[in-house]
């Protein structure tokens, strides 16, 4: 089996339904009616033999990386930058780089599943790698620029 | 004056660290980097960090239908 890049599919039909809120909360019908808040993303690691794809609904233990230093569920992703547009295209990135700190994963991972963990762990998007391991060490993931050309999520 | 930095004995002072730095991956979606760690004192592989630099990854498209 094998880890494939992807936006989720799931993701695109739950964003038109308005499960997701990745910026300054707009949706008053839901959580609260007088201060909604943003979702939490996080990010978890899964080893180049699990499955993790655009069918990919949720996040899943199944096939997640295990190892000192890592919590199950992964890593809470820096949001605090709301969604925005330029030109024609609506687009997000995360803050500030993905880390986690003081790892040791033996066996190869080369995925990394980004998920909402206010909305029942729905999935957003996958990024993959070429496959991995890390001793005593820190893997940090560096965002692309915020822009319409680069940013980690557009809709164009 | 730098971080300690964690290896397999612990965290270090950075003095004692000597770090290396490969590229194992570089395309169009991300660059891979793995820095492998080695104590000064007696050369031993101390262990390894990994910087990811997510460049650019496909746009879901957006796209309006017709009436037919």
């Amino acid at each position: 089996m094998a880890n494939t890049q992807a936006i989720c599919t799931s993701f695109k039909s739950e964003i038109l339904v308005g499960n997701h809120q990745l910026g300054a909360a707009t949706l008053t019908s839901r959580g609260s009616l007088t201060s909604p808040t943003k979702d939490t993303v996080k990010a978890a690691l899964y080893l180049a033999s699990a499955t993790i794809n655009a069918a990919t609904t949720a996040y899943t233990a199944t096939g997640e990386v295990t190892g000192t230093g890592y919590t199950a569920g992964g890593v809470t992703v820096t949001n605090g930058t709301d969604p925005t547009t330029s030109g024609t295209t609506a687009f997000w990135t995360p803050s500030a780089s993905i880390v986690y700190s003081t790892v040791t994963l033996s066996t190869a991972f080369d995925c990394v599943l980004l998920y909402n963990s206010s909305q029942s762990n729905k999935a957003i998007q996958v990024l993959t790698f070429g496959s991995q391991t890390i001793t005593a060490g820190t893997l940090t993931l560096t965002m692309p620029t915020n822009d319409a050309t680069n940013a980690l999520l557009r809709i164009a | 004056m730098s971080d300690p930095i964690f290896t397999t004995r612990g965290f270090l002072p950075a003095t004692r660290v000597e770090l290396r730095a490969n590229v194992v991956e570089d395309s169009a979606d991300r660059t891979v980097t793995r820095i492998d760690k080695y104590d000064r004192t007696d050369g031993a592989w101390v262990g390894n960090d990994l910087d990811i630099k997510v460049h650019r990854l496909p746009a879901l498209f957006g796209e309006a239908g017709t009436f037919a």
